[in-house]
């Protein structure tokens, strides 16, 4: 049987078997998804009565003009810069060390992961106290160092640090599971080899670990990039259900909401949608193509 | 999480609902027979017991229809469910909803008027501004239910500390400020959107930011002196905005701000959470060159399209019953929402209740004064805009004019590109 | 280089201890094969050599410097891993060059080296493949050239040829017998298939229970092994052990008052089991019964049974002759072993 060729009659059975997940895939999202990627050419377009006017390019021409669109794209990018290297470079160097410890390392893990499994309305709720200018324990430890408190949530010069701290902090956990399991992977012997070749623990980390780690840096990238481009969650929770002051904190994610639900502009936010998909798989294919330049032949799992 | 706890919940309000029913249903005999009305809103907390126990009380007192209440959680839940609903045509017979919202929902062919089922007496009885509100293309789309004003709450140990009156105009609010700041106080707290101040000191200028007939006077220089002391407060500190907290009521519950603008729908719950040494009275609004004027809040309720012919005169029946002198009056007192009929404001009982609870005379104090912005099409994007302007204000410091002019400008954009 | 191990004591945690004052001495050189079962320690005591582990007594001596506390990259030490351990994200010319990478040699230099060493094990054509492209003994070179490239002190080989099919092997284990000789470098390598070890080694250590049970050049294994455990480890087919008793009646010769005391055990090579018209000197007589014959290659196979035992012999020629025949026994090639496996001497036997 393992050498049987596909078969109309074959492909017909293995379609009958997907087909029940295939039916729900294409019903709840796909189609809703091609209904979105429509819906942002839409020009008057009745969202109730499903009346459309025309197709037009006009709602990206709008966001092209939008201050508050060309704010949100800004703010996303800044908050990309700010989380993505530093969260990755943080669960690295903390995943290194994880991997070294010898003592309580499940009980530090089980603690690095915990903010991915609580809710995000928790998290705020803790994030607000730290971050409250009169009481607040990150203005306790700029006390510490003698340096003036900052109104970290209502001064749009530190808001958007805020965000970034917040997210940073929250994307650590998986971030560091993902390295630390890649980090296992490595066969301790090319470790010892690296020794016995000369090389002094600097030199191991960046002849051996980074290289065999760096495709599950970039996957860790990639899926850093996706998450954090579509970040809403936790804006909207540490700012109380808005973008920040002055919409310091607006990112895509939240001008997207803020049209579709709030302003009553759903093909406005269906364009928005778009740019936001084109990002994402801008930088994704970018990755990947980034991913493709490091690739070595591999043979399976096996270390030889 | 969020999920179990509300499932577990939704299963025990359906538990004692179908005790209660059951109960009822020994009594009445007729409860098969009767017509379901299912009702949206966006109460928590203790104004949603009160309504509940007014849906319960409606309930008892006819036999035809059953009102069956949902609360939907907060109000931008609500209204992002109605949304949904709206597409999937799951909507319910009545909703809670801001009659702002009622262009957008005529456009969609989702809301019915209310004019064949109430008489034009019933509709006299209405507040003249709320229910100038609900108009939209000469018909009732919206009725008023839960309606509240910009009040000002002051600490009054402060007030007494500084040796200052309770101020009454804006020139006077300023001058706290000052004082206050001298011995380290804050002098106002604002709430993040503060629109409704915006909106009222636009309007006491005689120039509403926008008029029934949608002409836009953001840019104008009356508008923009009228706003220049709030914006001068704020840019010197001694007003400051809630930011984060969304709501001036949390620094002014601290005891070092001497006075908060706020909304009088928080007046329960400031009660509730002020601490018991904690002196504080409410007063009307201050006054811009002698002149004051209070933009209506809150929300009014609207009936859909869906269902049937009687759940929908089920509908109109229940908020004939709201709009009664008792449930109104009941409504009012037990939640701190303004009285939505004329003849109940005026009864006997409201007033005992007003002299026996001073605090809520303000808001009343302020039906005659009261107005209420124009419903339009992209009325959600103006607020929108206005908050970007208090933004540029209060945030940003930027000049009044320069933000109003913005404000002008992108207004009748907006106004513009909804209309073709 | 000169290596030295003295009184070695290890132990692995929650276990018996492996060396117990292990002790050897391997000449400046040298290449010597490291044989025994598993779990004998061969790997363990490569380990230690290499300073991938440290033993808990004792010393290891370089050229009369001690180097047990030494770390692995001071020691200059050239290893090949079992499965290469090549460096997956390197290409070959990368891989061999690595050790000179470390020492952060000029990148002009250390490829020079590094193609040199590649023309050594022949693996020039797959310079610029990567680990994963490579057969297994095109690894196995590789690893050799990448352990050899920074002239190391000592060359450790573990189990170099075991994954390599039988043609590959004699070809490898040539190859690294020519190369050692030509980079006179001391080189130990552990195999469990002493054909590699009799092949190439200048001197066999047999290991057994973490003790070395002889040190000595592959003719004087075979010929005197030290004990019962060695002779019955080196030489193919094994070397055949009868009781003592067994035998006894039937020697045709004389021997000594204190071997015949003290052995319990006799052992007899296969090719010492000859057909009874031999003319070499012969110790005893076996009546036996024709079991079985057949032929590998050159050599001719007989089993026969003697009393309880089933013996086997290279010495007799093919035959069709009745079931029941005698056997003679050479002197050259029978041992004779006390309780605890000792050889004795066997001292000069009276016709």
């Amino acid at each position: 049987m393992l050498n049987s060729r596909p078969t109309v009659r074959s492909t017909l059975k293995a379609l009958l078997y997907i087909a029940p997940l295939l039916v729900i895939s294409l019903a709840f999202t796909f189609w809703p998804l091609l209904e979105a990627f429509a819906m942002g050419f839409y020009r008057h377009y009745n969202f109730y009565l499903n009346q459309i006017g025309s197709l037009s390019l006009a709602n990206f021409q709008f966001l092209w003009h939008d201050a508050a669109f060309q704010l949100a794209l800004r703010n996303t990018l800044i908050f990309i810069i700010g989380v993505v290297p530093v969260s990755i470079g943080l669960a690295l160097l903390l995943a290194l060390s994880l991997h070294h410890a010898r003592h309580f390392a499940k009980l530090l893990q089980t603690i690095y992961f915990l903010p991915l499994v609580t809710s995000s309305v928790a998290i705020a709720i803790v994030w607000r106290w730290l971050f409250s200018a009169e009481h607040g324990g990150l203005n306790g430890w700029l006390a510490i160092i003698n340096r003036t408190p900052v109104d970290w949530l209502n001064d749009p010069r530190y808001s958007l640090l805020a965000l970034i701290i917040v997210c940073i902090w929250h994307s650590l956990g998986l971030n560091i599971i993902l390295l630390l399991a890649s980090l296992q992977q490595i066969d301790r012997r090319y470790y010892l080899a690296a020794q016995l070749d000369g090389a002094n623990s600097w030199q191991q980390f960046t002849n051996v670990t980074w290289p065999l780690l760096t495709p599950m840096i970039l996957l860790v990238s990639i899926n850093a990039v996706i998450v954090n481009l579509k970040v809403f969650d936790q804006v909207y929770a540490l700012f109380n259900g808005s973008a920040g002051p002055a919409n310091a904190d607006l990112t895509l994610m939240y001008y997207l909401y803020q049209k579709f639900y709030v302003e009553d502009q759903p093909t406005i936010a269906a364009a928005c949608g778009i740019v936001l998909f084109g990002i994402t798989v801008g930088l994704t294919l970018g990755t990947l193509w980034v991913l493709r330049r490091h690739h070595y032949p591999q043979r399976g799992w096996s270390p030889s | 999480m969020k999920k179990v706890i509300r499932n577990g919940l939704l299963l025990i309000v359906t538990l004692t609902a179908s005790i209660t029913l059951a109960g009822c249903g020994q009594q009445r005999t007729s409860q098969s027979t009767r017509v379901t009305v299912t009702f949206w809103h966006g109460m928590t907390g203790h104004n949603k017991t009160v309504l509940q126990g007014l849906v319960q009380d409606f309930n008892r007192s006819q036999s035809t229809y059953r009102v069956v209440a949902n609360g939907q959680g907060t109000f931008s839940n609500l209204q992002q469910k109605i949304m949904t609903a709206a597409k999937s045509k799951t909507l319910p017979t009545i909703a809670q909803t801001s009659y702002t919202n009622v262009p957008n929902y005529v456009k969609g062919g989702l809301i019915a008027p209310f004019n064949t089922d109430l008489s034009a007496k019933e509709l006299a009885g209405i507040q003249p501004a709320f229910l100038k509100a609900g108009q939209y293309q000469g018909k009732q789309y919206a009725l008023p239910f839960s309606k509240s004003v910009r009040i000002m709450y002051y600490n009054q140990r402060l007030l007494k500390q500084l040796n200052l009156k309770v101020p009454t105009t804006w020139k006077a609010v300023q001058h706290v400020g000052q004082v206050a700041q001298q011995h380290g106080l804050t002098g106002l707290a604002l709430d993040r959107a503060y629109l409704g101040e915006l909106n009222d000191l636009a309007h006491a200028a005689g120039q509403p930011l926008v008029t029934t007939n949608l002409k836009v006077n953001a840019a104008a220089p009356q508008t923009v002196d009228a706003v220049q002391p709030l914006a001068h407060m704020l840019k010197t500190g001694t007003a400051k905005t809630a930011g984060a907290d969304n709501y001036g009521n949390v620094r002014f519950l601290k005891g070092r701000t001497v006075l908060y603008c706020g909304s009088s729908a928080a007046l329960g719950l400031i009660q509730a959470s002020a601490p018991k040494n904690f002196q504080w009275g409410t007063t009307q609004t201050p006054s811009y060159q002698g002149q004051r004027a209070n933009c209506v809040a809150g929300n009014d309720l609207v009936r859909f399209k869906t269902g049937t012919k009687a759940q929908r005169q089920g509908g109109a029946a229940f908020i004939k019953y709201l709009l009664q002198n008792r449930q109104t009056i009941r409504w009012a007192t037990q939640t701190g929402y303004l009285p939505v009929t004329t003849a109940a404001a005026t009864t006997a009982s409201y007033q005992r209740y007003l002299k026996k609870h001073p605090k809520f005379k303000a808001a009343a104090s302020e039906l005659k004064t009261s107005y209420t912005d124009p419903a339009f099409l992209g009325y959600s994007q103006y607020l929108t805009a206005l908050q970007t302007t208090a933004d540029d204000l209060a945030v940003k410091h930027v000049a009044a004019a320069t933000t109003l002019n913005k404000l002008q400008q992108t207004t009748e954009t907006i106004i513009k590109t909804n209309q073709n | 280089m000169e290596v030295n191990l003295k009184h070695l004591n290890l132990t692995y945690p929650g276990q018996q201890p492996l060396f117990q004052n292990l002790t050897c001495t391997l000449a400046d050189g040298e290449l010597v094969a490291l044989v025994g079962p598993s779990g004998s320690g061969k790997t363990t005591l490569l380990n230690v050599l290499a300073g991938i582990l440290t033993p808990d007594a004792g010393q290891v001596v370089f050229d009369g410097t001690d180097v047990t506390r030494a770390t692995l990259q001071r020691r200059n030490i050239g290893m090949v891993f079992q499965d290469y351990a090549l460096y997956p994200h390197l290409s070959v010319l990368d891989n061999i060059a690595f050790p000179l990478k470390m020492a952060h040699v000029k990148k002009r230099l250390r490829y020079q080296r590094a193609r040199q060493l590649a023309e050594l094990v022949a693996i020039t054509p797959q310079l610029a493949k990567y680990p994963a492209q490579l057969s297994g003994g095109q690894q196995q070179r590789v690893a050799l050239a990448r352990a050899l490239i920074k002239q190391p002190a000592v060359l450790l080989l573990d189990e170099p040829l075991s994954n390599l099919d039988a043609n590959l092997r004699v070809a490898l284990r040539t190859m690294i017998r020519r190369i050692q000789r030509q980079t006179h470098v001391t080189t130990v390598f552990v195999t469990h298939d002493q054909n590699d070890a009799l092949q190439i080694a200048d001197r066999i250590i047999v290991l057994n229970h973490g003790k070395i049970q002889q040190m000595a050049t592959t003719t004087e294994l075979y010929q005197r092994p030290q004990n019962q455990f060695v002779a019955q480890f080196i030489g193919q087919p094994r070397i055949n052990l009868i009781p003592m008793t067994a035998v006894r009646p039937y020697f045709a010769v004389q021997l000594a008052p204190t071997l015949l005391a003290n052995a319990v055990t006799v052992g007899i090579r296969p090719e010492a089991l000859e057909s009874a018209t031999t003319t070499a000197t012969t110790l005893a007589q076996l009546p036996v019964r024709l079991v079985a014959q057949w032929s590998v290659g050159k050599e001719q196979l007989t089993t026969v049974q003697f009393a309880q035992t089933t013996l086997i012999s290279t010495a007799v020629p093919a035959t069709t002759q009745p079931l029941t025949t005698t056997l003679a026994v050479r002197a050259n090639g029978c041992y004779f072993f006390d309780a605890e496996g000792n050889r004795l001497e066997m001292g000069v036997p009276h016709a």
